[in-house]
């Protein structure tokens, strides 16, 4: 049901690096657990509304304020590499 | 200067510009993080902004206010309920891995601008106006890039217009229109360069006549309006040539060179992105009641469309006159101070957008940076309008209020520049050149009428150009009379 | 420690002998220490203690003038994706080794406002995925009860902590039973309030719709007071209720004469015999406590596992992709900057975690959206609706939390869809919104425990606590805390 091949491009869109045999696996798992899925189509959906958030909530909105935040260094200090407080990354292509 | 650009012959271009401004919070769209430029690297960020792990998003009310009041001044109709959705990509600019945008229900729908492009009313569609978080800044360093997250979650309102320009002038031009009202709204500065405002391009060329659209071309963050210009005059030029020569166009995106006046593809290895937008469940959808639309309408200022018509009735100036002194909120204002000091509209039309404008374009500066504050031109027209002065006078004045700052009494009273108007000081005059020019005086008296200019041109040698020329008209023809 | 067996190791009464002075937090807190050091080696229960932190809290609370708290002093587990400042935050993934937050959950520090202290941070199925707790990148927890058996999860650490008594309270979340199944499986309490009643600000995301914090204790007052603590509208998370003070244990009552139960009896057949005898007594003595029970029908019970693995691995696909390595986290290495996420993430999540972002990334890629992430949601609402229906006949729906009692570790860990569907009682509840506890009602033949699950309509919490207490106090007598070696 779904295809090794759509198995490597989905991983490519998750970034998520897979092994050959990841591949094969996830594949028939997947399969599995799609092939469930299916179940659903049998529900009449006609003109239902999609559901994303279940309960209301308080409709709040943020007063335009600066919050003063901790200093620069205080987030940056988890970042694997740095270069002063800036985050470092292999460059970007593009 | 360069010619008026036209499509080549047989062709029509498709323009369509999608506009990014950056809205003037004081805080982020979704975190209290200040927006304040110029902080050190990473000084304005907090989990939420930086995508930590638990952090979650809460809309900024400002900015709601702010992109309500944009579709307003761009005539959509703003949503009821509208809905925040994530647009999913890894960048590493994109602290979530998702932008916070909209997809399905945006915020503002089918409005439209007018404005005056070439001297001709242009009229663009604006499809929709959704707000988004900015993302952070990246910079590249040949084998390595490193990210600041201050410009990260900034809000921002995206402006699509539909496919309904046909020229890069009126694209610049439609472009230079959004300016002025985000300007006017004072929600953005608008400001290309410094990226406040940043402009994308949608281009496509057809054969004339044809319905089908041709393939479209994006070109990115063109960071000034003449290089929107010529970076679609070149864009069209090489879509135009590729059909020509049988070759097909690809849908890419690009970025305009200005120093080789070209526009060349991304280097990127992308296929196109599978963004997998869906509702984002951290933010319920955003209801907007009507006291809340109430509100919005009540701190519209007057627009740019409608300051041009009001001038034009008020101010009976033409139309032409209404768009270029409505162009931006300050020279507006600029001018209607002047008009109301002189009581003179039509004057002072003149004086703003032939001379002023001129020395300022000159200098390269807006309006804002004039050193000839509005009273102060307005004071020039009057003392020139008592006739302290005469016009020719009142240029050379100007000049030296431009370079110098000084006010117009200042440099009248120094250099001595007043105009003489007396009747017993020019007829003084008028006596002294009758003398030095015995000549001219028989001639004319005998009929050479066409020796009048002589005369005059003698009394302004004589008074360096001082004398009031009504009365020195006047004067001459009564004592030239005589015999 | 002796002094800590004088006292019924409630929270409530720990709280108040801490409040008089008649016993100390330090020594609160030293006591539930030493048990994790004695119970962890064979439970597996916590990732990490804070000893540090909690001690020097502990004692700030004993040489406090003012007095006041409802968990005062009281030691509490939190599960390891509640961001605790300064201490070690893993989700049970390798991906977050050694990420130490600098702020801390909204929860948390309404716990500590309340005289909490947090001691430890309880293993989990990795970002919240499993229902088993076999899926945590520091090893699978053990139920308490039976070291064989799985303590259920993804709350499984806080559960077996609570069972285990190292601690009286724990915190855990429930996205589709998390909090729930493992209560059931490990004999204890557990409530997921209503959608919106708790923040979730702080706490790793795994479904954000669907996630919910909520306590997990050994009595229904303790589970009262954790909750009360805890749940309220909070400015950082836009999905919370508005009413912002919330007192449940004040309004106490294990009167619940007349009280309409629902009940479907046909989820009560699919139970394994040993857990069926337990509910219909459990449900008897509702009715001999003054509460009728109706026959009410849930239609969408069967497609609900689909619903729910579809929303939230969708939403999951997208939380997680934060995780990259760049700004925390473990980052490997990579020569350009795709083979450093593909490798940051390919080597930093685990098997489950991975096959649902790649179900979550294919529900929502283009060509699948209508027919996968957006039919589910359309099916949400059926089930939504189907609940407000049953909701008109009942004031609380009751019945099995699973289909069994916990089950033998690796028993259902090869086949991910067998796993899933244990799901099954669950998770329409996190897909409607609505608040459900798992009460322990008795220890089947097997020597393991069983739960009920109690169903009440949205911000009904106090209806649920009160049956809980009714069962309680009415139910024979039953062993209450494993009984663990050590």
């Amino acid at each position: 049901m779904i295809s090794s091949e759509t198995v490597k491009h989905v991983a490519k869109l998750a970034r998520l690096k897979v092994s050959d045999n990841e591949v094969n696996e996830y594949s028939k798992q997947l399969s599995r657990v799609l092939e469930h899925f299916e179940s659903l189509k049998a529900v009449n959906t006609e003109g239902v509304e999609p559901l994303v958030t279940p309960n209301p909530a308080s409709e709040y909105r943020r007063v335009d304020e600066v919050v003063p935040s901790k200093e620069a260094n205080t987030w940056i200090s988890h970042s694997p590499d740095k270069i002063g407080n800036l985050v470092k990354v292999p460059t970007v292509v593009g | 200067m360069a010619k008026e650009y036209t499509t080549p012959e047989g062709f029509e271009a498709v323009i369509g510009l999608e506009i990014h401004a950056q809205l003037l919070t004081h805080s982020k769209m979704f975190c209290g993080c200040s927006t304040e430029f110029g902080k050190g690297d990473n000084a304005n960020t907090c989990p939420t902004c930086l995508g930590m792990p638990g952090a979650l998003p809460v809309l900024n009310k400002k900015a709601l206010e702010f992109s309500a009041l944009i579709g307003l001044g761009l005539n959509c109709e703003v949503r009821k309920e509208s809905v925040f959705a994530r647009k999913n990509y890894f960048y590493p600019d994109l602290p979530k891995g998702y932008q916070i945008s909209q997809f399905d229900k945006p915020l503002c729908e089918n409005g439209h601008l007018e404005y005056l492009s070439d001297g001709t009313k242009k009229r663009v569609r604006i499809e929709r106006a959704h707000m988004e978080e900015d993302a952070g800044k990246s910079t590249h360093h040949g084998t390595y890039s490193v990210v600041n997250y201050n410009r990260s979650s900034v809000p921002l309102l995206e402006i699509v217009s539909g496919p309904d320009m046909r020229g890069p002038l009126e694209a610049a031009d439609y472009a230079r229109a959004v300016r002025a009202i985000l300007v006017y709204l004072d929600v953005c500065d608008g400001n290309l360069e410094e990226g406040s405002m940043r402009c994308d391009c949608n281009v496509s060329v057809r054969r004339s006549g044809e319905q089908k659209l041709g393939t479209k071309v994006e070109i990115k963050n063109i960071n000034s309006f003449r290089f929107i210009e010529k970076a679609l005059q070149f864009e069209i030029e090489r879509q135009v040539d590729a059909v020509q020569s049988g070759e097909k166009i690809v849908q890419e995106t690009r970025l305009y060179d200005p120093d080789k006046n070209r526009t060349f593809t991304m280097r990127t290895k992308e296929e196109a992105h599978d963004y997998r937008y869906f509702p984002e469940p951290d933010l319920l959808p955003v209801v907007i009641d009507e006291a809340f639309m109430n509100e919005v309408r009540a701190k519209l200022p007057e627009l740019p469309l409608q300051k041009a018509y009001r001038f034009q009735k008020e101010y009976e100036i033409p139309e032409y006159d209404a768009f270029v002194l409505t162009q931006s909120r300050e020279l507006a204002d600029y001018f209607e101070l002047v008009a109301r000091s002189t009581e003179n509209p039509k004057i002072s039309s003149n004086w703003v957008m032939v001379e002023l404008l001129a020395k300022l374009n000159e200098q390269k500066m807006g309006i804002t940076r004039s050193p000839v504050p509005a009273s102060a031109l307005a004071g020039l027209i009057n003392l020139m309008q008592k006739g302290v002065i005469s016009g020719r006078t009142a240029k050379d004045v100007f000049a030296e209020m431009f370079e110098t700052g000084a006010s117009a009494e200042q440099i009248i009273k120094e250099k001595g520049l007043a105009q003489i108007s007396g009747n017993d000081e020019i007829k003084k005059v008028i006596q002294e050149v009758f003398v030095n020019s015995p000549n001219q005086l028989a001639q004319y008296r005998s009929g050479k009428d066409k020796l009048f200019g002589y005369f005059v041109g003698q009394v302004m040698k004589a008074t360096s150009g001082q004398a009031n020329p009504e009365v020195t008209n006047e004067l001459l023809k009564e004592m030239l009379k005589g015999s | 420690m002796a002094t800590m067996q004088k006292i019924k190791n409630h929270a409530e009464e720990l709280a108040s002998q801490i409040r008089d002075g008649s016993f100390k937090a330090v020594d609160a807190v030293e006591s539930s220490l030493d048990k994790i050091q004695k119970k962890n080696s064979a439970l597996n229960a916590i990732i990490s203690t804070l000893n540090e932190r909690a001690l020097d809290r502990a004692q700030q609370i004993d040489k406090a003038t003012t007095r006041n708290g409802k968990l005062f002093g009281v030691p509490v587990v939190v599960k390891d994706n509640f961001c605790v400042e300064g201490s070690q935050t893993t989700a049970g993934s390798k991906i977050l080794k050694g990420f130490v937050s600098n702020y801390s959950a909204t929860v948390i520090e309404r716990l500590e406002a309340q005289g909490a202290v947090v001691i430890a941070k309880a293993n989990m199925d990795e970002f919240a995925m499993g229902s088993s707790n076999e899926n945590s990148a520091y090893g699978a927890v053990k139920n308490p009860w039976n070291e064989a058996c799985v303590p259920g999860g993804s709350s499984g650490g806080s559960a077996a902590a609570v069972a285990s008594e190292m601690a009286p309270i724990a915190l855990g979340t429930d996205t589709g039973g998390s909090i729930r199944l493992p209560a059931h499986y490990c004999g204890v309490y557990g409530l997921k309030p209503t959608y919106g009643r708790v923040s979730r600000y702080g706490i790793v995301a795994f479904a954000s719709s669907l996630d919910q914090a909520g306590p997990m204790a050994r009595s229904v007052r303790d589970l009262s007071l954790a909750y009360d603590s805890v749940a309220g509208f909070d400015h950082k998370d836009s999905t919370t209720y508005t009413e912002t003070a919330v007192d449940t244990y004040s309004k106490l009552t294990s009167n619940i004469k007349g009280k309409r139960i629902g009940v479907v009896t046909s989820h009560i057949e699919n139970v394994d015999q040993n857990n069926k005898e337990l509910i219909t007594k459990a449900i008897d003595t509702l009715k001999s406590l003054g509460a009728t029970v109706v026959e009410i029908d849930l239609p969408y019970t069967e497609n609900s596992i689909s619903v729910y693995y579809m929303i939230a691995t969708s939403e999951a696909s997208s939380n997680l992709a934060r995780y990259d390595g760049i700004r925390y986290g473990v980052r490997a290495e990579g020569a350009t900057l795709d083979e450093l996420y593909e490798n940051s993430r390919g080597l930093g999540f685990g098997p489950e975690v991975k096959r649902r972002i790649m179900l979550g990334t294919y529900a929502l890629s283009s060509g699948y959206y209508d027919a996968y992430y957006k039919k589910a949601c359309q099916v949400r609402r059926l089930i939504k609706n189907g609940f407000q229906a049953a909701f008109e006949k009942c004031d609380l729906i009751v019945g099995p939390v699973a289909t069994s009692s916990a089950f033998k570790l690796t028993e259902r860990s090869q086949d991910p869809l067998k796993m899933y569907l244990n799901d099954i009682y669950t998770t329409s509840i996190n897909l409607a919104g609505l608040p459900a506890l798992s009460a322990p009602i008795g220890i089947q033949k097997d020597g393991l425990p069983v739960g009920l699950h109690l169903i009440a309509k949205a911000y009904d919490e106090q209806v649920l606590l009160n049956v809980a207490l009714s069962l309680e106090e009415a139910l024979p007598g039953f062993e209450r805390t494993a009984g663990v070696r050590g």
